[in-house]
C-alpha cells in the first residue's frame, strides 16, 4: 500500500477515484439541484455562479446531473468488473487445474467469445433486452471475462507444477485446500490488475452505450448520456460535451494508472 | 522387500499437429531396496533419474512394469496412506514453500484436517532434527536463504514419519556449505529415525559421501548398481569411464 503512494501517477489516480466515489455516495448532499428538474427559462445557459457547469437543453443543471451520473458510472464499473473477475477466475482456474476435457471445452468457448467484436455483441444483447443499468452491467460483465480466463489459466498451469503444490500433494492435502490456499492466492496479482483496468473499461463501455442511446435511459443521467445530448448543441453549448468528456477521461485514466502501478507492485517479489 | 520395481518404463509423448514425438525416459528399470536402506542415484541430465524419483513418489504415472511397496502395488495405495510411506524433497528450495503462507501453516499441513493437540511439539522436535529453531514458524518463506528453506522442506517431510524420503537434487542450487549441511542432516536423520533416503544427484562426490550403495543411470536404464567403492572399479563401461574422467578434472 505504501508503494502506491510513492508512485505519483497512481497516487493521483487513487485521489481522483476516491473523490468520484465520495461524490457518488453523497450525491444528494453535493448536487445543488434535482438532476431531473427542468427550468426552461435558463435553457442552454453558460457556466455561471448559479449553474457552475451550465445547463442543458431542458434547463437542467449539468453539474447536478454529472454528480448523479457518477453513481451510474461507479456502479456499472465495479459490478461489471466484479462479474468479470468472478467468471474469468473460476473458468480460468477450473480450466488450468483440471485440464483435459474441461480445459478444451472452456478454452474453445473462450475462443468463440473472442471471435465476436465485444461491443457489437453488447449492442445486440441490449437491442433485444430492455436497455437499463442492470442489463448494461450484466452484459459488460458477461462479455469481458475472456482475457482474464486465459491469463488465470496460464498462471494456474505454471503454479500447479510448482514444488510447493507437489509437496502439499505428497502430504495428502485436500483438493479444496490446494485450490484455495495454494493456487488461488498465488494467481491473485494478475486478477487484481485486470480488475482495476477492467473497471475503467466498463465505465468506457457504459459511456459508449449511453452515447448511442442504449445505456441508461432518461430521466436517469450518466456521463455518456450527457455527452450524447451535448453533441446536438456542440456549437452553441460546448459545456454540455466538454465536462462529461473530461470526467470520463480522467476516471478511466485513473483506473488504468492504478492498474499499471499494481502490476509493478505485485509482480516481481513473488518467489524471491 | 520394502520397495520393488520391475521392468518399469515411461514414455513422454509430445503431440504435434502432425504425428507425435516420443521420448523414452525410463526403459525397463529393475530395482529393489530393503527397509532402512539408503542409496544415491547418479546420472547426467536426461538420464531418467528425476522421472524415476517421481514415479516411486506417486507423482507421475508410468506406462509399463510395476512398482510395489511392501508387496502392494503403488496404485492401490490411497494418498493418505501413501503420504505416511514416501515423502519427497525437491530441487528448487525457492519454490518448495508456498510464498503466501507462514512456515507454521505450511508445516501444519502435514497433519491434515485435524491436527493433534501435540502438533506444535512434534513440529518443534522435527525442526530441531533439521537444525532449525522454533522462532522461524512465524516467518514467511522469503525471509530465509535457500539452505534454510531446504531444511524446512526436510522438516516438513519428516513430520509424516515416512519410511522413505526421495530427495531429488536437494542441493543443486545451494552453495557448498549448505550442501554439506543438508548431507549431514540427512545422515543424522537416517541414524535417528531409521528412514530410508534415496538421494538423486549429479554430484558424484556428494553421492559417494552420502551412501554405501550407488546406482548409475543412463538413457533410462540402470547401468550399474553396486557399493560406492566398487562402482567405479569397473572400467570397461564407456559411460562410467567418462564419468570418472569428468570427476578427475
Amino acid at each position: 500500500m505504501n508503494k502506491i503512494f510513492k508512485n505519483k501517477a497512481a497516487f493521483a489516480g487513487v485521489v481522483f477515484i476516491a473523490a468520484v466515489v465520495f461524490i457518488a455516495v453523497f450525491a444528494p448532499f453535493i448536487a445543488p439541484y434535482e438532476p431531473a428538474s427542468q427550468d426552461l427559462s435558463v435553457r442552454l445557459a453558460a457556466p455561471s455562479a448559479a449553474h457552475i457547469l451550465g445547463t442543458d437543453d431542458l434547463g437542467r443543471d449539468v453539474f447536478s446531473r454529472m454528480v448523479y451520473g457518477a453513481r451510474v458510472s461507479m456502479a456499472v464499473g465495479f459490478f461489471a468488473a466484479l462479474l468479470t473477475v468472478l467468471i474469468g477466475t473460476l473458468l480460468g482456474m477450473v480450466s488450468g487445474y483440471f485440464g483435459g476435457i474441461a480445459d478444451s471445452v472452456i478454452m474453445r468457448f473462450t475462443d468463440i467469445m473472442l471471435c465476436f467484436p465485444t461491443f457489437f455483441l453488447i449492442l445486440l444483447v441490449i437491442a433485444f433486452f430492455e436497455p437499463n443499468i442492470y442489463n448494461v452491467m450484466l452484459v459488460i460483465g458477461l462479455t469481458s471475462w475472456t482475457g482474464l480466463a486465459r491469463i488465470v489459466r496460464a498462471e494456474v498451469l505454471s503454479i500447479r507444477e510448482r514444488e510447493f503444490v507437489l509437496a502439499s500433494k505428497m502430504l495428502a492435502v485436500s483438493k479444496s485446500r490446494l485450490f484455495f490456499i495454494h493456487i488461488l492466492p498465488n494467481v491473485i496479482s494478475p486478477i487484481i490488475v485486470y480488475a482495476a483496468i477492467g473497471i475503467g473499461g466498463a465505465i468506457l463501455t457504459e459511456s459508449g452505450l449511453s452515447f448511442l442511446g442504449l445505456g441508461v435511459q432518461p430521466p436517469m443521467s450518466s456521463w455518456g448520456q450527457i455527452l450524447m445530448q451535448g453533441k446536438d448543441y456542440i456549437y452553441a453549448a460546448w459545456w454540455l460535451s466538454l465536462f462529461p468528456g473530461i470526467v470520463i477521461l480522467f476516471t478511466v485514466l485513473s483506473f488504468n494508472l492504478i492498474g499499471e502501478a499494481l502490476r509493478d507492485i505485485l509482480d516481481p517479489k513473488e518467489y524471491s | 522387500m520394502f520397495l520393488e520395481v520391475k521392468n518399469l518404463s515411461k514414455t513422454y509423448t509430445d503431440k504435434k499437429f502432425f504425428g507425435e514425438n516420443k521420448f523414452n525416459a525410463l526403459d525397463g528399470v529393475d530395482f529393489s531396496m530393503k527397509d532402512g536402506e539408503s542409496l544415491s542415484v547418479i546420472g547426467g541430465s536426461g538420464s531418467g533419474k528425476t522421472t524415476f524419483g517421481r514415479i516411486i513418489s506417486k507423482l507421475l504415472d508410468f506406462d509399463g512394469g510395476s512398482v510395489k511397496y511392501y508387496g502392494k502395488d503403488i496404485k492401490s495405495y490411497n494418498i493418505t496412506e501413501f503420504s505416511g510411506i514416501v515423502q519427497m524433497i525437491f530441487q528448487n528450495p525457492y519454490a518448495s514453500l508456498n510464498p503466501k503462507l507462514k512456515i507454521r501453516s505450511s508445516l501444519l499441513e502435514a497433519f491434515g484436517a485435524g491436527a493433534p493437540s501435540n502438533a506444535e511439539d512434534i513440529i518443534e522436535k522435527t525442526l530441531e532434527s533439521a537444525g532449525l529453531e522454533k522462532k522461524i514458524l512465524d516467518n514467511f518463506p522469503h525471509q530465509f536463504s535457500g539452505g534454510q528453506r531446504q531444511r524446512i522442506a526436510v522438516a516438513r517431510a519428516l513430520i509424516k514419519k515416512p519410511k522413505l524420503i526421495v530427495a531429488d537434487e536437494p542441493f543443486a542450487s545451494l552453495d557448498v556449505y549448505s550442501q554439506n549441511n543438508i548431507t549431514e542432516i540427512f545422515k543424522s536423520v537416517r541414524k535417528n529415525t531409521g528412514v530410508s533416503i534415496i538421494l538423486i544427484t549429479h554430484d558424484i562426490a556428494a553421492a559417494i559421501k552420502f551412501a554405501d550403495r550407488m546406482i548409475i543411470m543412463n538413457e533410462g536404464k540402470i547401468i550399474k548398481d553396486d557399493s560406492s567403492e566398487n562402482v567405479f572399479k569397473e572400467k570397461e563401461n564407456a559411460y562410467i569411464t567418462d564419468l570418472l574422467a569428468a570427476m578427475e578434472i
